[in-house]
Order: C-alpha cells, then sequence, then structure tokens
C-alpha cells in the first residue's frame, strides 16, 4: 500500500510537472502563432461549407457542437493529409451532390431545409455499401467519419460530451446505469 | 585483460533479463544499446497527453504511415508512441517482393519492451517434441521440463496475471490474479463450453500487474501500454529488469553503441568482445569481455554474427555449418474476424482491461486429424463499440449525438495465431554491396509461408465462423488472408538450437558452437514457434543460459 501511494503521489507530481509547462508553452508568441492558423483555416473558401456539415451532424446541445470544438479545422487538414483515405476533392462531391439537391446553393438554405437534405444523403449513403466508391455517398460517409472522429478527439468531444477518464483505476463488469455517459478515451487513436 | 566480466548487446526483453541476471550473480556487465537512452517515466513523453494535444489528433501523422512509418505501421503505431518505432527510411533492410518481410522494430532502451502486447504465454512440452516428431527443422536440444523453473522465475518477477486452467496443451504458471472476463467475453465463453468438447475459451494471460510487486504498482486499466507506464505496472526493461541490474551496482550502460559484429580469437576459440560504431559519430571501438550476451532481437543478432566475419570465419561467426540465418520463422496472422453479440444491452464494465482472451490450440492434439501438420489458437476481445461507430451508422443532428452518448453494441473480434513451419530455405542473408547510414552491409529477409500454413489459415477460419455463429450476432468483418510475415512481430529463428554443431548454431545452453563463451538468447535460437506469443520462453532461456554461463565461468569452463 505504501508504495502504491508513494507512485500516487509521484504521478501527481508528473502530473502537476506537465501543467507547468503546458502553462510555459502557452506564452504569447505560442499563441500567435496558433491563432495565425486558426486564421488561416477560416480564410479557406471550404471552410464554411465544412463548418455547416459539421454542425448539422453534431449540433450543439447542452453540449457545445462540431463547429465550437474545432472540427472543421480538422476535418480540413484530414482531407489534405489524406488520412485515413480522404482526399480533398471529396468534400467538393458531398458540396456538388447538395447544391444539385438544394437545386441552388446549399449553404444558401435555412439550417432545417440544410438538415433535410444533409439527413437525405445521409439516408442514401448508409441504406447500403454505396456502388460509386468516387461518388457523393461513398464521399459523404468518409466526411462524416472524420467529422466523428475530430469531434470525440477535442477536448470539448471527449471531456465535456462524453467522459474523459485517463485513468480508471479499476476492472469492473457493471449492469449499466440509465444515466452512463461512455467514454470517449475508447475510441481514442482508433481506425475510423 | 578484459574491461568487463559480461557484455549484453541489446537492452531490449532479453537484453535486460541477461544484464539482471548476470550482475545479480556478480559479474560486471557492461550492457550496450544502439539506440538512445529512453528513460523510466521521464521518457514517456505522452504518456499523458490528451488526444486534442496532438497534431493528427491521436491518429497518427498520415504522411510517416506512407514513408518513415510504413512498415512500422503493421504494429500498434498510434501518435502516441510512434517515436518508439524506428524510422524506415533510415533503418533500411531488404526483403524480395515475393516474402514482403515485415520488420517491426524499436530502438532505444529497453527495445520493443516498450511496446509489447505482453501477452505470456509457456511452450506446451508437445511443442518442444514436433520438430523431431515430423521431421520439420531442427530437434529442440531442450525440452519442458528443463525450462519449467525458468518460467516460474520469470513469471514471478514480471508478474504475469492468469487463470489455472489444467490443459496441457497451455501450461499453467505462478499467476496473480486474473484480469478475467468482461460480459461478452464470458458470454462467448460460455457459449462454446456448451457446444465444444475440445476446446476452451479462457482469459489471456498478460504482464500486467493486478498487485503491486516492489516499486511496481498494479495496474489502473488504460490500456494504452505502449505508451509507456510511469506507475510500472507491466513488465518491460525500464520498469523491471533495467532497475533491478542497475541496483546491483555492477552494471554499465552504454547508448548509441551499434555493435557491428563480435570480437573473436580464432586461437582460443573464443569471444573477446564486440566492435562498436557510435551511431552519433561514427567512430569505432572495441570493448572487451570475458563472455558475451547476444540479446539484440532475433534477427539483428543473426546480423551481427554473419557480418563477424574473419578469415577463420569467411561466412560469418557460427557459420561454419551454413546454418546461420536458416529456419527463420514468424507466426502466420490476422486470419479472424469481428462479430456483434446481441442480447447483453444492460451489461457493462468500468475500466479498460489491457489484456486479451485466447482459444488454446485444439487441433491435432493426440493424433494427427487435418491435412497440415501442428496447429494455431485463437486471442482476441471483446468490447462494447464506441462513439467511433458513428461513421458506420446513419443519422445526423442531436439524436445522432445523444445516441452516441452510451455505448454501443457488444462486438467480439477473434484473430489466429498459426504455427509456422521450420524451413531450411527461409533465411536472413547479408547484402555485402548495399550499406545502410551507419555503413553496415543490409540485412536480407526472406520468409515465405507454405501451403501448411495456408491449410491451416482456412481451418482455423471454418472453426472460427462456427464458434461466432453461436453468438448469432452480425459479422462486421472477417479476413481469410494471411497478413506479410513478419506482422506477427513474432519474428524467430536463424541461430537455432541444437545437439549437432554440424546442424544448428548454439547449443541446449545457448553457447555459440564455434565460441563458447558466446551466448544467444533471443528469439534467433528457437527451433520451432509454437502458436503462441513467445517473449515469455525468451526470457526464461535467457535467464537459464545466464545462471550457465555464471556456474560455467566459476567452474573455469568458459
Ligand atoms: C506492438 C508489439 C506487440 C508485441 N506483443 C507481444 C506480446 O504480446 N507477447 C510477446 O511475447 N511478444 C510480443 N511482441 C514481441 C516482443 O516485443 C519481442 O519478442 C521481444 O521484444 C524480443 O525481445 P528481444 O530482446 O529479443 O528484442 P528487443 O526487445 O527488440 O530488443 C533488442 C534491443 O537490441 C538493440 N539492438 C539491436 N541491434 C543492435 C546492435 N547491433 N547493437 C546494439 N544494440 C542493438 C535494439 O535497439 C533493442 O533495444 C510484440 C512486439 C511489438 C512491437
Ligand atoms: S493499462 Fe495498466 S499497465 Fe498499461 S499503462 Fe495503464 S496502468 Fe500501466
Amino acid at each position: 500500500m505504501t508504495e502504491l501511494s508513494q507512485l500516487e503521489t509521484d504521478r501527481r507530481a508528473l502530473l502537476g510537472a506537465a501543467g507547468a509547462l503546458a502553462v510555459l508553452m502557452m506564452q504569447p508568441g505560442w499563441i500567435a502563432v496558433a491563432r495565425a492558423q486558426e486564421g488561416a483555416t477560416r480564410r479557406d473558401p471550404r471552410f464554411a461549407f465544412a463548418d455547416r456539415l459539421c454542425d448539422l451532424t453534431i449540433p450543439a446541445t447542452d453540449t457545445p457542437g462540431a463547429s465550437a470544438a474545432g472540427v472543421p479545422a480538422f476535418v480540413l487538414m484530414a482531407l489534405d493529409e489524406g488520412m485515413h483515405g480522404l482526399k480533398p476533392e471529396m468534400l467538393d462531391r458531398v458540396m456538388a451532390r447538395l447544391d444539385g439537391d438544394a437545386q441552388g446553393m446549399f449553404l444558401g438554405k435555412s439550417v432545417n431545409v440544410q438538415l433535410n437534405l444533409l439527413t437525405g444523403l445521409d439516408r442514401a449513403a448508409y441504406a447500403s455499401r454505396p456502388a460509386d466508391p468516387l461518388g457523393a455517398e461513398a464521399a459523404w460517409r468518409r466526411i462524416k467519419s472524420a467529422i466523428v472522429a475530430g469531434y470525440y478527439a477535442s477536448e470539448v468531444g471527449a471531456s465535456q460530451e462524453l467522459v474523459y477518464e485517463p485513468a480508471a483505476g479499476t476492472s469492473e463488469n457493471i449492469v449499466m446505469p440509465a444515466d452512463y455517459r461512455a467514454r470517449s478515451n475508447e475510441g481514442h487513436g482508433g481506425a475510423w | 585483460m578484459a574491461e568487463f566480466d559480461a557484455i549484453v548487446v541489446g537492452s531490449g526483453i532479453t537484453g535486460g533479463w541477461a544484464a539482471k541476471e548476470l550482475t545479480e550473480r556478480g559479474l560486471k556487465v557492461l550492457m550496450i544499446e544502439r539506440g538512445p537512452e529512453l528513460a523510466h517515466i521521464a521518457g514517456y513523453k505522452n504518456e499523458w497527453t490528451s488526444p486534442w494535444d496532438l497534431p493528427f489528433k491521436g491518429y497518427g501523422d498520415p504522411k510517416a504511415e506512407r514513408t518513415t512509418k510504413r512498415v512500422q505501421s503493421v504494429a500498434r503505431l498510434n501518435e502516441w508512441n510512434a517515436d518508439y518505432f524506428v524510422d524506415d527510411e533510415q533503418e533500411l533492410y531488404e526483403t524480395p517482393a515475393e516474402s514482403n518481410f515485415q520488420w517491426v522494430r524499436g530502438y532505444h532502451t529497453g527495445g520493443r519492451s516498450i511496446m509489447w502486447g505482453r501477452q505470456s504465454y509457456r511452450m506446451a512440452p508437445d511443442y518442444f517434441e514436433a520438430n523431431v516428431r515430423d521431421g520439420h527443422g531442427i530437434d529442440w536440444p531442450i525440452r519442458y521440463k528443463d525450462l519449467a523453473s525458468w518460467y516460474d522465475h520469470v513469471e514471478e518477477f514480471i508478474g504475469v496475471n492468469g487463470t489455472i486452467e489444467n490443459m496441457p496443451i497451455l501450461p499453467d504458471g505462478k499467476f496473480q490474479p486474473s484480469m478475467g472476463f468482461n460480459a461478452g467475453e464470458q458470454h462467448f465463453a460460455d457459449l462454446i463450453k456448451a457446444h465444444y468438447r475440445d476446446r476452451r475459451l479462457i482469459p489471456g494471460r498478460t504482464a500486467n500487474l493486478t498487485k503491486p510487486i516492489g516499486e511496481r504498482g498494479t495496474c489502473q486499466y488504460r490500456n494504452w501500454c505502449s505508451r509507456g507506464c510511469s506507475f510500472g505496472a507491466y513488465f518491460s526493461t525500464q520498469s523491471s529488469t533495467l532497475p533491478a541490474a542497475v541496483a546491483t551496482g555492477r552494471l554499465t550502460q552504454l547508448h548509441n553503441g551499434i555493435v557491428e559484429s563480435i570480437e573473436f580469437d580464432p586461437q582460443s576459440r573464443r569471444a573477446t568482445g564486440v566492435r562498436i560504431i557510435d551511431g552519433e559519430t561514427g567512430q569505432r571501438s572495441i570493448r572487451t569481455a570475458r563472455i558475451v550476451f547476444l540479446c539484440a532481437g532475433a534477427y539483428d543478432s543473426v546480423g551481427i554474427l554473419m557480418r563477424s566475419v574473419s578469415e577463420s570465419c569467411p561466412n560469418g561467426l557460427g557459420n561454419s555449418s551454413d546454418v546461420l540465418g536458416r529456419y527463420i520463422m514468424d507466426h502466420a496472422y490476422k486470419v479472424g474476424a469481428t462479430s456483434t453479440i446481441p442480447g447483453l444491452d444492460q451489461a457493462m464494465y468500468l475500466g479498460r482491461k489491457p489484456n486479451q482472451v485466447i482459444i488454446p490450440r485444439f487441433v491435432n492434439i493426440d493424433r494427427q486429424e487435418t491435412d497440415f501438420l501442428r496447429g494455431y489458437s485463437f486471442w482476441g476481445r471483446s468490447e462494447r463499440m464506441n462513439w467511433n461507430r458513428g461513421g458506420e451508422i446513419a443519422g445526423v443532428g442531436v439524436g445522432f449525438k445523444q445516441a452516441l452518448r452510451k455505448p454501443g453494441p457488444w462486438a467480439i473480434t477473434m484473430g489466429t495465431v498459426i504455427e509456422a513451419l521450420p524451413r531450411r530455405e527461409n533465411r536472413i542473408s547479408i547484402n555485402h554491396d548495399k550499406l545502410d547510414k551507419h555503413g553496415l552491409p543490409l540485412t536480407r529477409i526472406d520468409l515465405r509461408y507454405g501451403d501448411n500454413e495456408q491449410k491451416a489459415a482456412r481451418h482455423a477460419f471454418d472453426e472460427l465462423m462456427g464458434m461466432m455463429k453461436l453468438l448469432g450476432g452480425e459479422i462486421l468483418s472477417a479476413n481469410r488472408e494471411i497478413a506479410p510475415p513478419g506482422s506477427s512481430i513474432h519474428e524467430m529463428g536463424g541461430a537455432c538450437m541444437g545437439h549437432d554443431p554440424q546442424a544448428s548454431v548454439v547449443n541446449a545452453f545457448n553457447q555459440l558452437h564455434e565460441a563458447p563463451n558466446l551466448f544467444v538468447t533471443d528469439g534467433s535460437v528457437m527451433c520451432s514457434t509454437g502458436d503462441r506469443n513467445p517473449s515469455l520462453t525468451y526470457m526464461a532461456l535467457t535467464a537459464r543460459a545466464a545462471a550457465a554461463a555464471v556456474s560455467m565461468a566459476q567452474e573455469g569452463k568458459l
């Protein structure tokens, strides 16, 4: 027991040290760089569309949605970097499809109309495995996966919407209580 | 006069064990590691990093997956642990396209003991006899009884949790309390028990502590062990063997020292030390000792012996029989499937158990009953699906978000570990025409699976499907194809043990036939693979060889 308590203390000391380092890193210069990057992403012409897709998919409820969690920037990065087979043109395909379905600019429609249009595409995409691997339905599945992955790996999604539990400290089989909230850690770093 | 009593090459799972056992028995030891220092706790930079603080949110740098980590990605590589795996563009090797061997490595203190999966099983007594029985490979010069007490010794020190099962095919050990089953695993185990008399699903045996040992605390159920563990709750060189060796005051560590070759005196027929390249400056030097333990990881150890060329050993040290580099093996891997498990909606768990379940081998136990030799086992784990399923199911908006607040359906994934037959033509060689960045000729690995592994894979797949049908769930994915060799990261052979110096490389105590004070104790000495994770056996072999080396030295036999 004594050894364990000692280890716990060491761990806390370690966490304290990590916290101190984080504060040090958040010096004005660091913040300026981060803000500049965020600004560049926001000026990306695709940002508004990615932002809408994110918030329609995971909207703000009693916790912030995907947009406030910074997911649009993650999705654009994932497309540009080719994460998990994503390709930049996938976003174009989804946009073309939604603009077509909207008979005009999807982004110009009301939120309700947008939600209906996206729900239509989503239903078609998941009704069966899309026949055309390069089509809008297949592209939407990939982008939606990226939105989900980005949200639950964000601080908001991981620790406000779900429970972020670095060290459970126990392994037990339980009957799931009605108010049980999933642990975000379980999916982190996994495939999507 | 030698500088040290013993030199240990490599600080991974076997090097750490050699250093501990030799220093604890009174020897002054130099442990040489080719990579940089990776300190316990302080070195685990990403242990507590949250995904949102990582550049790719924990999903990994896709460019690195295509370039510097292209091969390493076959392991459980992620953004937290990627730095522990070698840079594929720097640490080169060759493999013909027909083999496509995937060589997963970690060059730093602790080697792959930091990233390993910790599954720890004894070989069955029968596995030491398989070669002589069916005529494949070299007969093991030892039997299970020679290793039994060393398995005990290792298990008690590293801390393996498991259950007593009384199955001859999977000898029990000295276990800590098991991590047990969750509801999904228990359900599958019950179904298998009710439908089959020849097999059993049991909890995995893993080197994670369920009870503290000395300074090492108990597992906190995070299931992110490959980041490193500041609780010391899983076995690694850093958490376990290195502190023990350091505590003796007899260990000297040298980092960034790439052992190029063994120094060999043809008159006395003894190893006198090692030749090293400094990984930072490129300078060469020689370190001397009375005993050398080669623990660089199976294929690196073979490479070192092959590069130890001299007038008396033109084809490498220990290779006058032309057996060095031959009979390399790796479990055939990745045949498996995932099924949902209906009917357990209210069952949940707390904590992330860093363990799996297994179905030990059940084919060809007492008699040959299949069209392939030997057998396979299954490993796997069950969990409730997490938020990741969001990308696989229909839905957008508030309802979708609410649904992902709850755990998803239960699912279980099972895969096979198939024994690979030892074949003489599967071999390592050295390409002297191509040098790596350190100036070392490249290691060439040519390992191909044969008909036996393919037949076993088909059999295993069909059996797995039969068992999964019992669940009455949906098969979410299934794979019949064996992955390229190396994918199981259980590479073995190349310096096989044996009685006959003309047909093997080391003897029953891991001594090179051609230089008895040189002990090779990693996976290169394995004569067959069995069908289970092998590192516990490497540790037992190393501890046994170290004890023998010290006794022989004391008796003046080295
Ligand atoms: C992701 C992963 C999961 C695994 N899971 C399991 C599991 O569950 N169970 C299991 O039994 N096994 C598992 N393994 C395999 C296990 O890690 C290896 O079998 C084990 O580490 C081998 O021990 P070793 O000492 O021979 O080699 P290593 O642990 O690789 O250590 C070799 C050391 O030697 C050093 N070295 C190499 N060449 C030289 C040189 N020329 N000069 C000086 N130093 C050198 C290396 O830098 C390294 O530090 C896993 C491996 C990985 C990567
Ligand atoms: S799961 Fe256990 S052993 Fe693994 S890192 Fe966490 S505390 Fe350590």
